[in-house]
Formats: structure tokens, sequence, C-alpha cells
């Protein structure tokens, strides 16, 4: 057999034996064998010294290609079983990416509270801040103050809480729970000095209840004083908020009304959201819905809040939030708010 | 009120026809007199239900409740069958000659309303009743759906005629009108009232029906003196008597069927009459049986304690401050608001006496809630009756009784203190007024005419030169003209209109009557940061709630109110109480929001929620010494799997540390700012388990409470699973601390962990805070990561282990300078709690 024959065979047993090496293991002891210090072509290697001079050079260079082409195959075949393994270790690691995600679920802010903050925020971005007052109000803040006097028939349709045993701090009448937020102007304006801007959310109580009366609610006031304000603002800003807040270009009317802290008063109706103002049961088939009721500041509230009527001219309004919040969500029954069932709390998440 | 169309046109004519009434409702609406509903009068009968005649009555055999009834109905109920129709008939009060209502066979009747499963319309057939065949039915009202409900058939005017449709008998296709009127438009509780506001919102005239003007002849002499002893309250009082009445005499149809219209039912003519003057002018009105007063009618105060029984049956013991009517002898009457049993009329009443009398609104204020009553007499006098109205209406009333009843009417006493009669008010209306009100110029001729129509006279004010020569000249066309010209008006209010009693009032006439939807809308002006712009350091309410929102809260509104027992056996307090709670369970203000969150909370658990996680903000209510305070909290409670369901995560009940870890997280939003750092220290509290429940402070003050509900009290709210709660005030979370820059170490950190043995009631915040002070700035964090307890130890104590983890800012860090920095924490731990370093 002639030496470069035998570099050939060589190479040709130990690409057949690399192709059949299936482990990292396997395929170092092959390189060991064939191409270490004791290895197959390093053995023959050593020998070429042995062989006469005129096939030295031939036998040799056979002997180069059989480790070159050894080599590769040992790289190839190594290259092969690295990525067999990854393929086999990412084959796996698989997951079902279809199960659900860890972690505490989120829950929700109230809907009135949701509704009250996009009120807010519409009010704000006009310019109006945030005043509060207390709910355990005296009669003269809550009643007196805004022009209506014990025994008027708009004091008896407020069925009013009283709280016994006595008058309240600054012992002005009796003490009740406020029925609505507009004792939060007259202790604004008293507090302050005009020009106001303000809002007033927050809880209100009639001694009611039943299918559409709750005993306690939640109202929005508005107060804005200054010099040369009039009805046509007061359209204007309550117009505003109402698209704003429905985000719709809704039909809105003005008609006159009464209440005894405004003159002259306004009940404002828009547009039935729910048929379009076509007429549904909702709106007892009229078109409209009553929304919130407004006014300008009636003189003598202006002077109970230290403010002189032939300076200043103000307007006011207050809206009921549980109506406002049934209204935008579909909410068909009042009562909903304060069962607080989780039920209908995760329909706000 | 219920008003009736057609009644409502005897007095004004605008556009008939249903879109003529869709156009009246609508302006009404408009000009603040809200139409609620527009219904019909009556059901729609139809052409077989018509008036009938009884012509003859027969026995039925064997039934001797049951009559046999021949009714002509006309021309007959079909062209077949010319002659009367036979009816069986049950009802007590039928006789020959009766006119009545008769559903002829193929009447379609309205089903009886409020039934459920009751068919819509019953059609009558023809049918055999005890053997006998009965073609048709005498009806009665409450069949007809005209009342609600009835006692035998209806009957109708003897000169009804026979045949003729009930629909056109009793103008059934007239319409109704539900108003919703406004406490101060007294002046529009009547047909002539809203007849009059229509007239001035369409410009249209007001006509008064000719019968109005019907004079009275008087025939007798019967009168009784009237004494105004209380004039102030009672400053006029009308009256007459009406002698030899037939008051067995019925009222025609057209009268009742209008009283039925706007609410009233049919009592007796006398009282039917009065109620049809009160319904058509306003005036309430009263008749006596004269017979039963004596002397003559005194207007007075009560005297107290004395005794009266008013018309309705009520008994009331009186005080000084109810004014009366009465007669020589006893009250007769609570003025303004009901007559009296005893004086009442009835059929057999021969002779009556009409009162019409004016109590002023102010006076009148609250009298009938007194009582616990709410009349007709008194929603009118409450809210303002025209007081020029007295004598006409007692006209009208007479005049109607006396077509119906017959009579003869004495001679009118119109008892009258001037002096305490309201004077028409004269208003002064600067007419730059209204552009400053309603930010629209009204032209004043316009302005001026439109107070016209509400019967308001329009003058110069006074005072001004303007016109004073023109007056001389001509007065009526130069006021016209100086009306225009002049700045200020001199405006007289009409007698009926008592709520307008300033130039706003007028204002808001003048607005109505332009129509709000023509004074224009201003777009509210872009408004560059008016306010001042929020300090970064400030903690929103909204934020703290969004937070526990991500950590799976939701949040529940309850009431303010909640069980007095429950409060007083949770919190120790009994809280501010209220005179008139709707119930028991809801009399007491909150002075925690845990009692309302514990009954969300259960609430939830018995519809089967198993994890509930609730919080709420609000204000709670304090009965401090002498003061009542008002503060606002935010509270949390928490109960169940301390994570929702899910895989690959062990079950677990919610802790003291999950709540805790919850309040955490709020309390790192805030700062305590000057008042300290925010802490736990262990305490008692009435609602808590008294081994597992902290105060929150914040320096030294007590903000909130964290803890496990006490077990005793999870019987009292009925709730078997632990509950977690915590509250804090929220003003004491109100601010945060702005981010403060240091600067980031480049060289490493060196971690060290490190167990110590101490007592086992030394506090693990105690522990960590003494180790931190001991260590100095080098110990950049340090965490518990580790406590042990158990037999590897001996009893009654217990071990911390800590992560420590130091760093330098100017370099590496020696294991030498750590080494000593360890030291000088056990040294500390060890002096301050006796820890020794655990093997």
């Amino acid at each position: 057999m002639t030496a470069s024959a035998s570099g050939e065979s060589l190479a040709a047993a130990a690409q057949q034996a690399i192709a059949a090496a299936d482990s990292p293991a396997a395929l170092e002891a092959l390189r060991v064998g064939y191409l270490g210090k004791k290895g197959r072509v390093t053995a023959q290697l050593k020998q070429l010294g042995a062989l006469p001079a005129a096939e030295r050079k031939a036998a040799g260079q056979a002997l180069n290609r059989a480790k070159t082409v050894i080599q590769n195959a040992l790289q190839a075949r190594q290259t092969a079983l690295e990525s067999a393994a990854v393929a086999a270790r990412l084959r796996d690691e698989r997951i079902d990416v279809t199960q659900p995600g860890r972690g505490p679920a989120a829950g929700a802010l109230h809907p009135l509270t949701r509704t009250l903050r996009r009120m807010q925020d519409i009010f704000e971005s006009l310019g109006f801040e945030v005043a509060t007052g207390p709910e355990i109000e005296d009669e003269y803040h809550n009643f007196e103050a805004l022009n209506i006097p014990a025994d008027h028939p708009a004091r008896a349709m407020h069925d009013t809480f009283y709280i016994g045993g006595g008058a309240a701090g600054d012992g002005r009448g009796d003490t009740v729970l406020r029925t609505h937020t507009s004792p939060v102007q007259i202790r604004h304006m008293r507090a302050h000095s005009p020009p106001h801007k303000i809002i007033a959310p927050g809880r209100v109580y009639r001694c009611d209840s039943d299918v559409t009366h709750t005993p306690m609610f939640h109202q929005m006031e508005g107060l804005v004083v200054d010099r040369a304000v009039t009805f046509a603002d007061l359209k204007g800003v309550l117009a505003h908020f109402v698209r704003a807040f429905f985000e719709s270009d809704l039909a809105l009317r003005f008609r006159p009304s009464y209440f005894p802290f405004t003159e002259p008063s306004a009940e404002v109706d828009i547009a039935c959201v729910f048929c379009g103002g076509r007429g549904c049961r909702i709106c007892k088939h009229s078109g409209w819905l009553e929304v919130l009721g407004s006014g300008m500041v009636h003189p003598e509230v202006l002077r109970h809040g230290r403010i002189d009527p032939a300076q200043f001219s103000g307007y006011a309004f207050g809206m009921g939030v549980e109506r406002l919040t049934m209204l935008r969500y579909g909410v068909n029954d009042l009562r909903l708010f304060f069962d607080n069932d989780l039920a209908f709390l995760k329909q706000f998440r | 009120m219920l008003i009736s169309h057609a009644w409502l046109r005897e007095w004004v004519r605008p556009a008939a026809g249903p879109a003529g009434l869709r156009a009246l409702a609508d302006a009404l609406t408009m000009g603040g007199l809200e139409v609620a509903a527009v219904t019909a009068a009556g059901p729609g009968l139809g052409k077989r239900v018509v008036v009938g005649r009884i012509a003859a009555i027969d026995a039925v055999p064997g039934r001797p409740k049951l009559k046999l009834c021949a009714v002509e109905v006309g021309r007959g109920s079909s062209p077949a069958s010319p002659g009367p129709l036979s009816i069986v008939c049950a009802a007590p009060n039928i006789g020959v000659g009766d006119k009545v209502a008769v559903a002829m066979p193929g009447a379609e009747l309205p089903g009886l309303p409020g039934l459920p499963g009751a068919p819509e319309s019953v059609t009558v057939e023809k049918r055999r009743i005890a053997g006998v065949e009965s073609a048709g039915m005498i009806c009665s009202a409450a069949e007809l759906n005209l009342e609600e409900r009835a006692d035998g058939v209806m009957q109708l005017d003897a000169d009804a005629i026979v045949g003729r449709r009930l629909d056109d008998h009793l103008d059934l296709g007239d319409q109704v009108l539900e108003l919703e009127l406004t406490p101060n438009r007294g002046d529009c509780l009547s047909v002539r009232g809203v007849a009059r506001e229509v007239s001035a919102l369409l410009g249209i005239p007001l006509r008064a029906p000719p019968q109005l003007a019907a004079k009275t002849t008087v025939t007798s002499r019967m009168k009784l003196p009237v004494e105004l002893r209380a004039p102030p309250a009672c400053p006029r009082y009308a009256g007459r008597a009406v002698c030899g009445v037939d008051l067995r005499a019925r009222a025609p149809d057209w009268l009742t069927e209008r009283l039925r219209r706007c609410g009233a039912r049919s009592v007796n003519v006398a009282v039917d009459v009065t109620n049809y003057v009160m319904l058509e002018l306003g005036q309430p009105l009263h008749a006596f049986d004269l017979g039963k007063l004596s002397g003559g009618i005194v207007v007075r105060q009560a005297r107290a304690g004395e005794k009266l029984r008013l018309l309705d049956g009520s008994r009331l013991t009186l005080r000084a401050s109810h004014l009366v009517i009465a007669d020589h002898d006893k009250a007769v009457a609570l003025a303004g608001i009901m007559g009296g049993w005893d004086s009442a009329v009835s059929l057999a009443t021969r002779d009556i006496y009409f009162e019409s009398a004016f109590f002023p609104a102010a006076a009148m204020l609250g009298k009938a809630r007194q009582f616990g009553m709410h009349t007709d007499a008194s929603h009118r006098f409450e809210r303002g009756v025209d007081p020029a109205l007295q004598v006409r209406a007692l006209e009208r009333a007479t005049q109607l009784l006396a077509s119906i009843a017959g009579g003869e009417p004495g001679p009118i006493t119109d008892a009258c203190a001037r002096r305490f009669m309201p004077r028409p008010a004269r208003i002064t209306l600067q007419r730059a007024e209204i552009a400053r009100n309603l930010g629209v110029q009204v032209p004043a001729a316009r302005a001026a005419a439109f107070l016209k129509r509400l019967g308001m006279q329009v003058a110069p004010a006074a005072g001004k030169s303007a016109g004073k020569s023109a007056t001389r000249t001509n007065a009526k066309s130069a006021v016209k003209t100086v009306a225009k010209t002049a700045a200020a008006w001199r405006v007289t209010v009409p007698t009926w209109r008592s709520d307008v009693t300033g130039a706003h009032d007028l204002v808001e006439e003048i607005a109505r009557l332009v129509g709000y939807d023509n004074i224009p809308t201003r777009a509210p002006a872009a408004t560059v940061a008016t306010t001042a712009a929020q300090p970064e350091t400030r903690v929103e309410v909204d934020a703290l709630k969004r937070r526990l929102v991500e950590r799976g809260y939701f949040e529940v509104i309850t009431y303010s109110f909640v069980a007095p027992q429950t409060q007083r056996q949770l919190l120790g307090k009994r809280g501010i109480r209220l005179s008139n709670p709707i119930a028991e369970n809801m009399a007491a203000m909150r002075c925690s929001l845990w009692p309302g969150l514990l009954d969300a909370l259960r609430g939830n658990l018995n519809r089967q929620h198993e994890r509930v996680r609730l919080f709420e903000t609000g204000h709670v209510f304090l009965a401090g010494r002498g003061r009542r305070k008002e503060t606002s909290r935010l509270a949390a409670a928490v109960t169940g799997p301390a994570w929702p369901t899910q895989w690959g995560a062990a079950e677990r009940m919610v802790d003291f540390f999950d709540a805790k870890g919850d309040l955490q997280a709020l309390l790192d939003m805030a700062s305590g700012g000057a008042r300290g750092q925010f802490a736990y220290r262990p305490a008692a509290h009435p609602a808590l388990h008294p081994g597992r429940s902290a105060q929150v402070l914040c320096g030294r003050k007590v903000i909130g409470h964290i803890g496990q509900l006490h077990p005793g009290h999870a019987r009292l709210v009925d709730i078997a699973p632990a509950v977690y709660l915590f509250e804090v005030d929220l003003p004491a979370l109100a601010e945060g601390a702005l981010p403060a820059f240091a600067a980031v170490s480049r060289y490493p950190a060196v971690r060290r962990d490190l167990a110590v043995v101490v007592a086992a009631d030394v506090g693990a915040q105690a522990a960590l805070e003494v180790a931190r002070a001991a260590a100095g700035p080098l110990l950049v964090d340090s965490a518990l990561f580790d406590i042990y307890a158990g037999e590897r130890l001996e009893k009654n104590r217990k071990s911390f282990a800590f992560r420590l983890t130091f760093q330098s800012e100017s370099g590496n860090l020696t294991a030498a300078r750590v080494d000593a920095q360890t030291a000088r924490i056990v040294d500390a731990l060890q002096q301050r709690f006796g820890a020794r370093l655990r093997d």
C-alpha cells in the first residue's frame, strides 16, 4: 500500500467514525485517537523519516491532507453536535405561553370617584379650584345664607337630617347634615375675597330612601363670582362641561326653574343619551334628560358672602354625580352604587 | 298640578290640535312651568259605549240581587235590533229613568290597570247571566278606567242625550297637562293662573269665560258678623250665606269631569263647587253648614289646649300660635288648612256659609306641616294667593251653586284690615341690570312689553328729570316713550305675583320671556394657568387611592351613618346621633370607616366572593369635648387568599404583614414632614386582636391603626374568616418629600449577613433602628431577611438575620473596615437588647 493510499484510507475511516460520534466526549476520543500525540496520524507522520526520500514527500503531503480533512470533520461534527444540543435544550424548555400571567390583579376605583375625577379634570382645565366644607352643617350655611328661610316650601323639599343635642360649633341654628353642596359657596365667599371660581364636590344627605333616592348621594357645586359675569357665561361653561363630559356634541337646553339661591335660575337638559333625543322610556319620551340646576347667584346670597352685588355678579350650578355616572355608563339602579358588590365594582376596572 | 286642556282653552286660545298642544306644552316647559306629562282624559271608549236610559227594571227569577234592565240606547245597538237592550245588572244605585253609561256588545273596554296578567282590553259580548240573556253592560266609572274605584254604576246628567257616545258626552278626547310647578309660582295653581302665563309667554290675549261675568242677585238678608282678631295672619275674610239649597242635587257631568281630570273627587255639590272655583281661580274656599255656626265668624288665634276635630276625622289640640276660624262659641276650622267636622255640610244641609279668605304666605308657612298635613288649600296659601281675588271667587261659587242647587244668596261680608293687606310691590329696575345679568342687550321697548304682558305697569323711575314736562302734555304716550328712554323704570307688580320682590326678579321675568335659548352662549375664555401650580410634594388622595387599586383593592362608598350598636361595640364610641334617622341601623354618624367597610366586606362574603380587599376614603365625625370634629380618613379591610387564584403559587391566606405592606406602600408616598418619621407601635384597640394590633405613628402623633379584627367582634359583624384592617388620617399623608440627590458611589458594595439572638419580645423595628444608628453612613442598606424561633434556640429567644450592605463614596472598603462596622452594630444590639451573635 502506498503512503498516499494509506493517508486517504485513514481519513476515510476517521470521517466515518466522526460522523458516527454522538457526543462531545466521543468526538474528543476520536480527536485524540487520530490527531493526539499518540494518534494514528501523528504516528504515521513520525514514521515518515523511515521512508525512502522519493516517497517521503508524497506521503507527507497525503498525511497532511488527511489531517486537515479529519480536523475539518471534527470541527463540523462539533458544530453540528452543539447546535443539536441547543435545539434540544430549546425544545425541552418550551412553555405554554397561553398560561395566564401571575401576580396581583388590580382593583378599581368606585365609579362615582371615576366620574368625580373626570368632572374635576374638566373644570380644572377651565381654571376652577376645588373647595371643600363640612358635611355636618349649621342651618345658617345650609339654608338661611342661601335665601331659604325657615318654613320656606323649598326647605320642606330638602328632607333634612337633623343632628340631636344642640347647635353646631359656631352656634348658628340647628345642626343638620348638609342637604346640598351649596353651603360651600357661602363658606368660600366668607373666607376669601372675590373673584371666585370654585367647584365643591362631596357627599350630601336627604332623609329619603326608595328606588330612585338614597339617603346619601354626591353633588358637585360650582361658583363663579367676578365683575361682569353673566348668564351667557353660565351657559357657555355648562355647555362646554356637558359636551366634554359626554364626549359628544349633545344638544342641550336651559329651562327656567326656581332655586331660592339663584335668580334667574335654570335647569339644564341634555338630549337623551340613550335615544339621541327621539324619545324613549328613560327620558319618559320627552327626548330630554335633566342633568343639573344652575343660575345667577341671588343678590341676597352674595350679601351673605360679604360681596357687594352692585360690584360683582356670579353664577352657580350644582349637579348630581350619581345621575351623571348612570347616564355615562348606563347604570340602571342608583342603589348599586352603595351596595358595593364586587361583581359591580369590577366592571369599572 | 293637573290642568284640563279644554278648560284652559276657555281662557286662552293658542293654536289647537295635536301640534298646537305640543307647542303649548313646550312653551310652558321652556317658560318655567315644566309639563311633566300630557295624558288623554279618557281611554278612548269608542262608538259602542253610549249614554243609555233605563226604561224599565224587572226582577231576575231566583236571583234577588240581580235586575233585568231595559235600556234605551237611541237608534239601538244595531240596525237589526232597534229596540232597547236587555241588560242584567247587579248595581244597587239604578232606577227607572236614570241615564247611565252603557257598553253595548262589541264595545272594547280597557282592562283593569295594575292587575298583573290582566288583558289590555275586554270585549263586551252578549252572554247569559242566571239564565237570562244580557246584551251589554251598565258601567261604573272604574270599569271605564275613569276612576280607580267606584261605588255602583256611573250616573249621568238627566238631560244627557240617549245614544250619544260617552266620549262626546264627557268630552273624553280632552288632554290633561301635568305641570310640575316650582314653589315660587303659587299664582299658577289654577286654570286662570296658567292661562295668564300662557297669554304672557305666547303674547296672546287672555279672555275671561263669559259665565264668570254673571252677577248674583242677592235675595236673602242672611249675613254673619265677621271679626278679624288676628289681622296680620288674616287681613281679609269674605263670607256669604246661601240659604235654602238642595245639596241632594247632582253636580253636572261637565263639572265633576273637570274635577276628576284635575285630580279631585266629587263629594257633594257644595264641596264640588268650592273645589271647582279653587281650581279655576286659585282661591281656596270653604263651605260651612250655616245651621251649625253660632253667632258669627271670628278669625283668631287658638286658645292653648283648644280642641278641634277636622273634616278628615283627626282631632287636634291647638296652641296659641295656631290660627282658627271660630264662631262665637268654638273653633270651626283650622284657618287656611281644613274645615271642622262639626260644621261640615252634609246632604241634609239647607243653609250654607261660604268662606273666601286671604291668609298671607308668611303666616301660613309650615303650619300644616306641624300637624303632618298638606291640603290643596294649605299648598296654595303657603305659595301665595292673590289678595284681590276673594270677593270674585265668592261670586263665582255662589253663581255655580245657585245654578245647581238653588238657594237664596245673602249679601257678601268683606271684612278687610287694609293696614295688613300686602301692597303691590313697586320695584326700581336699572335698565343696565338686564344686560349686566344676562349678557345680552334686550331693547327697552321689548323688555317693557314683556313686563306688561305679565301684568306689570312700567313707568320711568321718579327722581330723574326725564319726562317731567312730557307728562303734562300727553301723559299716556309720554310714559310710553319715556319708559323706553329712561335709565331706570318703576315697575308695579300685579297682586298675584307675590314672588316678584326685587330687580333680579324682574330680570328673570324678562329672561323667561326672551327665552333662555335666545340668550347667547359665551364660550369659556381659554384660561392660561390662572391657578398656582400645586406643590410637587403634595400627595393627592387620588394617588394614594390608585396605589391601593394597583395592589388589588376595590374602592367602596358606604353610608356615613352606621348602626350605633355596632359602633359602640367595635369602637367603644357612641358617635353623633341623628334625630331623624332613616332606620336605627343608620342612626349614628361614623367615627371610623371600619363599620361601613366591614358591612361591605360581609356583603361580598355572603355573595360568595372569597378574596375581598376594600378601601374607602371619607369623613369621620368625632364628638369631642363641646366641639364636633370632622376629618378625612382612608381605611381598608382585607380577607381571604393573599393572591388571586392562579397556577403555580401555593394558596396562602392574607395576614397582618400583607396588610401592613399595603399600608406601608401608602406611607412610602408621603413623608412625615416636620412631625417625624412614620412608625408602628404595638397598642391595643377595641376593634382589634390585642396581640395583633398597632398604632401608626407620625413622629409622636398617632395617625392611625392597623391590626386583625378582634375574633370576638368577628361574631358581632358575622364574619368568619380573619379580617385585617387599617385606617389612617388623610391629612397626615398629604405631604411627600422632594427627592434629594445623593452621589452614586462608583465603588463596590460589601454585603454582610448578621444573625443575632434576642429576647422574644424585642421588636424588629427597634432592632433595625438600633443597628442603623450604630453603623453610621457606610451602611447604605439593611434588611431583615430571616426571623427564627424554635428548638434550635432556647425558650423565649428568637434570632434576627440582617443583610447589611456597606459602601463608601470615596474608595474601596477594606474587610477590616466592614468588620469594625459590623462589630459596632453587634455591640449596640448587645447593649440595648442583650443580643448575642448566633452561632
